[in-house]
């Protein structure tokens, strides 16, 4: 009868021990501040930049219609009859970006392909060894013209 | 069940009844078993309590750049569509924030371009803790949307 009451005052013993560690455990894990996990936010940048720079009206100053027109339509616009005038003016419009994209440490530069010939702004980093984000957008249905805006860190 | 001494060819003398709590094998009774969970109950629970305590007052005010950015977005300072520069001030001065924030600028630019368009808010000191963010949009000034970065700084 005393053997089998100092079974069962052991057994009790170690329940509670096992349940008092779980507890303590489990109030460590609420108490304690979690640290929060790090995210890569690179993409969201990169498609950020290259939807506001799309969406900006082309620099102009001239008065014309076209100094009303987005950057986007504008390229579809000039798609058939791409002058050097043209891109200058893409170019302007593309340039304050990369500039800014620059002075936040990132190297960034846009290609625009129109029926298959690229055209590039800015300059493409030389290092080969690290991570290139890209924003690619398709301005056509038929996707003949599109454009892709890469950034380095 | 039998009481007293019993002997046995090895002159060992065992006792076992009632008044003997301790047996061969174990360590302590049931009694002695209650006692031990309660003093690790209190060691526990001193212990949980200096966690806690300690965990509180090291932890300070934290700075939700979140609920800024959320606060901006309502009040039409930040949006995904064009900006409209005049009018800003107007919006600005009806921002709600945060009971942590004391004083937040913000300001707008020409993306490429350091000179800012338009500043609102005063100048933040030096000597506090801040954050802060940039924030690419379009603005139109003008009629003419042009792509701009949005800078907010809050202490």
């Amino acid at each position: 009868m005393v053997m089998r009451k100092d079974r069962n005052g052991m057994a009790v013993l170690l329940d509670a021990m096992l349940f008092l560690m779980v507890l303590m455990v489990l109030g460590a894990f609420v108490i304690l501040p979690s640290g929060s996990s790090v995210s890569d936010d690179t993409p969201r940048i990169v498609g950020s930049f290259h939807s506001v720079m799309l969406k900006g009206d082309v620099p102009g100053g001239d008065g014309s219609s076209v100094s009303y027109m987005s950057l986007s339509s504008y390229i579809v616009l000039l798609q058939n009859d791409i002058t050097s005038a043209g891109l200058e003016r893409i170019g302007k419009a593309v340039n304050g970006t990369l500039v800014e994209l620059d002075s936040m440490g990132y190297d960034a530069w846009w290609i625009l392909y129109i029926d298959g010939s690229a055209h590039t702004f800015g300059h493409a980093s030389a290092q080969n060894d690290i991570p290139i984000y890209a924003d690619d957008r398709i301005l056509t249905e038929n996707g003949n013209v599109r454009c892709t805006l890469f950034m380095t860190i | 069940m039998a009481y007293g001494n019993v002997t046995f060819s090895s002159a060992l003398t065992v006792r076992w009844g009632r008044g003997d709590r301790k047996g061969n094998e174990a360590v302590g009774g049931f009694l002695e078993s209650i006692l031990a969970v309660m003093v690790v109950i209190t060691a526990s629970s001193i212990f949980l309590v200096i966690i806690s305590v300690g965990a509180v007052q090291e932890r300070p005010v934290e700075m939700d750049m979140d609920e800024i950015t959320y606060s901006l977005e309502l009040h039409g300072l930040i949006s995904d569509d064009p900006v409209p520069l005049d009018g800003l001030g107007f919006r600005f001065d009806s921002l709600s924030l945060p009971e942590w924030v004391n004083g937040i600028n913000v300001s707008y630019r020409s993306m490429g371009n350091s000179t800012p368009l338009l500043s609102l808010g005063g100048a933040p000191p030096s000597d506090v803790p801040m954050i802060g963010g940039s924030f690419p949009l379009l603005i139109t000034v003008d009629g003419r949307s042009s792509p701009a970065m949005m800078e907010v700084r809050v202490w």
